[in-house]
């Protein structure tokens, strides 16, 4: 026996001439429940749109929707009846009603049950629970659809002759196996064809039409369920400013779907414009977003998404966009998301090395890794950099082949204690031999000796490892760009590893960060140098010649040649050899969107940021311009007040220029205030900023305006009065 | 920073704006999205480039107005959504050429909920409704308010009026701190109807004329409150004939007091009326003569 639950679409309803109903608009809520609530997850398939048939196909006969839910450890099986509804303007759509009972596998019950009936949708009927004898039926034959079968589901089943709910029921049953079974009868038209096994059309043209909505999706094998999920999660991250920790939660859920791959990730993005966005160079926020989405989610996407961001315009305000939405989503992965949070690291793995094609994102991955709160910055910082360190400490004992670059995955199911060294090799095995009487090693310290970023690192180490091996390598230029990188992210020690690889030496600047010798050094066991310039090594050279055989006072004497010369020549030399270069400055526009030092602490997420941030309302401090600049010339009267006036602005400015962002260039000038009001808009705007953060430093409502009557005015007037002495030139 | 490097390389100048479509059911809500996203590009002397749709959404949004204008068929009721984020968020490019040589061109980049019309009915009847809140507070996060009236409605005046009051009340009461700055756009549907045809260039005549006291409670939220307010005319099917117009639409219902239900009557000859001058307004805050032309 199974007890049968119903409820409908919700309408509001009157009654026809002819006895029959229709609508009066919809209530958004279900009707005649027979549970209330409605099973949670029969309301996510219905809410995710899995019982949906498809806009404009609703016709006057029935059509059905089979399909067995879970969640949370329970089961249901749901049959949907679905015909026309009209409503009062005539209007047609279509009119749920749908019957379940619990537990998988008595979808065919209810089937057969509704073949006894055939109730369709009926406001003035009242809701009631049915009791159903379990009817053990024979199996169905399936033998005449032996050639569909062997298809992909969805199956489509050809309209050629009126077929039972029961055979199609049968059909999705085979296909499906051990999974949650969906099927659609008589449809003119699904939402989701693909989260179905099987379907049965109910025309040619609509076989047709279903068939080319699954051909324009990725092919993937299965069944896909949750797409109306993801795809509403997508839309609410990009179209709105605050990241919603749900949405995050659907994503994260979808990346555990194996079915759920990249190219299906792809159409989803590119169904909400990713590719529109490019060639139409839409940079508005919502496409900033979703971009920055599509780079965390896909991380092959990254370089497209750094290229993108280089818009073909002075502005940049998208870069703060990014960033934003960016440090919103920082906010909530910590340990909340692993899958997502995978996928950003995944990214950092794989951008750096990518520099080695494609050295000219080097300034943008700067800005990718180094920026505040940028989430690939804070990942890498915490889970790649260390790593990265760890890898080049192995790199000497692999040089020598003590060591394979073996997966991590292996070594996880890996049970054999010689799988992190390479133990054919005779050293190999005399390491491991003393090894042995001692406790043995625990899976940490196993780890410490494996090579924690293949594969993706892999050609690097095989390809740098002889620097490990002989003092006289020729340099590998192309890893300047990574050298370059580190350099700037304030990591010194690998920056100078790749200096040496690239360069055969390192700068000044950077070495002086890594040792406190004079010019050479070993960074996890690899030998460095300070680069040394020609005029330098004339002097080295002098020293050392001279500390051997000959009396110091030729030492001094030659000293001053070699200086006097080297004064001379050195145009020369610098002019013929000036690599390398210390460190490369990014390109002039993306230089004012990095921050000033790269070295920040990536714990905090205070972001550098810009005065509207902050909360200064441009427009209308603007559009008040003229009563502030009365207000100023009124405290201006005499000369010396002027400067001090423009003194206090500008220490207020100075005091400022670290913590935001736009406040880089901006120096209030005296000449400012000669004229009868603002000469242009840029010198209105910095006034406006200045006023703005002294009123912020002073703790009064700031606005960057200035009225006779306020307080800023009063504080401003004081302060000049008083023309403390420390604002003295 | 010198002159000639503060000249930007792109061709476009960007407004964006987040938006929402609100007002009774049959006002023409879809219609209005999918007839917008479907522009004809015929006419050279338009200052509109390209209306280009975004998505899959955008995409459905062509499929309807191929429906509505190619097969002159109805479309169905919007539903309502549990919870305003699972309304589909249509998003839309609009590239206007530029009105001189030395002026750049524009795009003006929207997204759009569509709401069901029942959201207008349920906060005309229903009060405490927790769905309401949440709608509310989903217009919050739009800029700009694309409110539709059926221009033949003019019945229903008052009863409008007492939800545009209601609907105002209730995005003040949930109002951010400092409130943003929001536009309301009027926009009258339905205007290939002779009686309003002949005055579609004065929006405010026939706002002032058909819906005083709706156009009374927009004015004082915009005295209160800052925010802006205007007023458009907009047919989606537009009229056949020059000399003599007549609407290219089939009427299928002329309720006396619920307004007007038809379907394109010759789709050969589809030339939509001031769907463009409201986003417009709505992105940048001012108005287009042109746009306000075709």
């Amino acid at each position: 026996m199974i007890e049968i639950h119903e409820f409908s679409t919700g309408i509001h309803y009157e009654k026809t001439s002819q006895g029959g109903w229709r609508s009066r608009g919809f209530t958004g809520e279900f009707i005649n429940k027979t549970l209330d609530p409605i099973p949670d997850a029969i309301e996510k398939a219905i809410s995710n749109k899995e019982f949906a048939i498809a806009e404009g196909t609703v016709t006057d006969d029935r059509a059905l929707v089979g399909r067995e839910v879970s969640q949370n450890h329970q089961e249901w099986s749901v049959l949907a009846v679905i015909i026309r509804g009209v409503d009062e303007f005539g209007r047609h759509f279509p009119a749920y009603r749908y019957f379940y009972t619990k537990g998988r596998g008595n979808l065919d019950q209810l089937v057969h049950w509704w073949i006894g009936n055939k109730l369709v949708f009926n406001p003035f009927e009242p809701a009631e629970v049915r009791l159903y004898e379990v009817n053990k039926n024979k199996e169905i034959p399936l033998d005449n659809f032996q050639d569909l079968l062997e298809g992909k589901s969805p199956i489509i089943v050809p309209n050629d002759k009126s077929l039972s709910p029961l055979i199609i029921h049968a059909i999705a049953q085979k296909i499906a196996g051990e999974n949650e079974l969906a099927w659609a009868w008589n449809i003119g038209g699904l939402e989701y064809p693909k989260s179905f096994h099987a379907i049965y059309p109910d025309s040619l043209e609509a076989a047709e039409l279903i068939s080319k909505v699954i051909s324009s999706q990725p092919a993937s094998s299965g069944v896909i369920r949750g797409t109306h999920g993801i795809k509403l999660a997508i839309q609410n991250l990009m179209n709105q400013a605050t990241v919603k920790t749900e949405y995050l939660e659907t994503l994260e859920t979808a990346l555990s779907n194996p079915q759920i791959d990249d190219k299906l990730w792809h159409s989803y993005f590119d169904g909400k414009g990713v590719s529109q966005a490019i060639s139409q160079q839409m940079y508005n926020p919502n496409m900033v977003r979703l971009l920055t989405l599509r780079a965390m989610i896909l991380p092959s996407t990254l370089p497209e998404f750094l290229g993108w961001l280089q818009a073909p315009s002075q502005e940049k305000e998208h870069y703060q966009t990014s960033l934003n939405f960016q440090q919103e989503i920082l906010k909530k992965i910590s340990k909340n998301f692993p899958k997502l949070a995978n996928k950003i690291i995944d990214g950092v793995k794989f951008i750096i090395p990518h520099l080695l094609d494609k050295p000219e994102l080097l300034d943008h991955t700067i800005w990718l890794l180094g920026s505040n709160t940028s989430i690939w910055a804070s990942l890498y910082f915490q889970e790649v950099k260390g790593k990265i360190e760890h890898d080049l400490s192995l790199m000497s004992d692999f040089a020598r082949n003590k060591k394979n670059v073996k997966k991590q995955s292996k070594y996880n199911s890996s049970s054999s204690p010689d799988m992190a060294t390479g133990e054919t090799n005779e050293e190999g095995i005399k390491q491991n031999k003393d090894n042995l009487p001692s406790i043995p090693k625990t899976i940490k310290d196993k780890k410490n000796t494996e090579f924690t970023l293949v594969p993706e690192w892999e050609p690097i180490w095989q390809q740098i490892k002889g620097f490990w091996l002989f003092d006289q390598v020729k340099p590998l230029s192309q890893y300047l760009p990574l050298a370059k990188l580190f350099d700037q992210l304030g990591d010194y020690k690998i920056s100078a590893v790749f200096y040496q690889i690239a360069t055969g030496s390192v700068p000044n600047l950077v070495f002086k960060h890594v040792s406190n010798n004079a010019y050479k050094d070993t960074l996890f066991k690899l030998k460095v140098e300070k680069y040394v310039s020609k005029l330098e090594l004339i002097w080295l050279g002098l020293m050392k010649f001279g500390g051997k055989i000959v009396p110091f006072y030729f030492v001094l004497i030659a000293g001053i040649l070699g200086m006097v010369v080297g004064f001379f020549i050195r145009p020369i030399i610098v002019s013929e050899n000036s690599k390398p270069k210390v460190i490369s400055s990014p390109s002039p526009h993306l230089s004012k969107i990095l921050k000033p030092s790269p070295i920040v602490s990536f714990k905090s997420l205070n972001a550098a940021q810009t005065l509207t941030d902050a909360g200064l309302k441009m427009s209308e401090a603007q559009s008040k311009i003229d009563s502030t600049y009365k207000a100023l010339k009124e405290l201006i009267k005499t000369k010396d007040k002027k400067d001090t006036l423009v003194k206090i602005l500008n220490n207020t400015l100075e005091n400022n220029k670290n913590k935001y962002s736009d406040l880089k260039d901006i120096t209030l000038e005296t000449q400012d205030l000669n004229t009868h009001t603002f000469e242009d808009d840029k010198i209105k705007e910095d006034w406006i900023k200045a006023i703005f953060l002294y009123q912020k430093d002073k703790n009064i409502r700031a606005d960057g305006r200035i009225s006779k009557t306020g307080e800023t005015f009063q504080k401003l007037k004081n302060e000049i009065e008083k023309n403390p002495p420390s604002l003295k030139p | 920073m010198a002159f000639w490097e503060r000249k930007d390389p792109r061709k476009y100048k960007e407004e964006n704006a987040n938006l929402r479509v609100i007002g009774d059911r049959t006002a023409g809500k879809t219609t209005y999205m999918a007839v917008l996203a479907y522009w004809p590009n015929a006419n050279p002397d338009s200052p509109v480039q390209a209306v280009v749709p975004i998505g899959d959404y955008g995409q459905e949004l062509i499929e309807k107005a191929r429906d509505i204008l190619e097969q002159g068929l109805e479309l169905e009721p919007t539903g309502l959504d549990t919870t305003p984020e699972s309304i589909k968020d249509y998003t839309i490019s609009i590239n206007l050429k530029n009105e001189y040589s030395w002026q750049k061109g524009m795009k003006l980049n929207i997204n759009c909920k569509d709401y069901s019309g029942e959201f207008f009915r349920d906060l005309l009847y229903k009060a405490g409704d927790p769905r309401l809140d949440d709608y509310l507070e989903d217009c919050l996060l739009a800029s700009g308010i694309l409110f539709l009236i059926d221009g033949t409605a003019y019945k229903k005046d008052t009863e409008y009026a007492m939800g545009m009051e209601k609907f105002l009340l209730g995005l003040d009461r949930s109002e951010l701190n400092p409130r943003p700055k929001r536009r309301i756009a009027l926009v009258i549907t339905k205007c290939e109807q002779p009686e309003l045809w002949v005055n579609r260039y004065q929006p405010n005549l026939i706002v002032d004329s058909r819906f005083p006291q709706v156009k009374q409670k927009l004015e004082n939220w915009s005295k209160n409150t800052g925010g802006g307010v205007n007023y458009f005319l907009t047919s989606a099917f537009g009229v056949l004939g020059s000399q003599y117009p007549e609407p290219n639409s089939r009427k299928l219902e002329r309720h006396r007091l619920e307004g007007t239900k038809a379907v394109i009557k010759d789709p050969k000859h589809w030339r939509p009326f001031g769907l463009i001058s409201p986003i417009y307004w709505l992105c940048t805050g001012k108005r287009h003569k042109q746009l306000d032309q075709i």
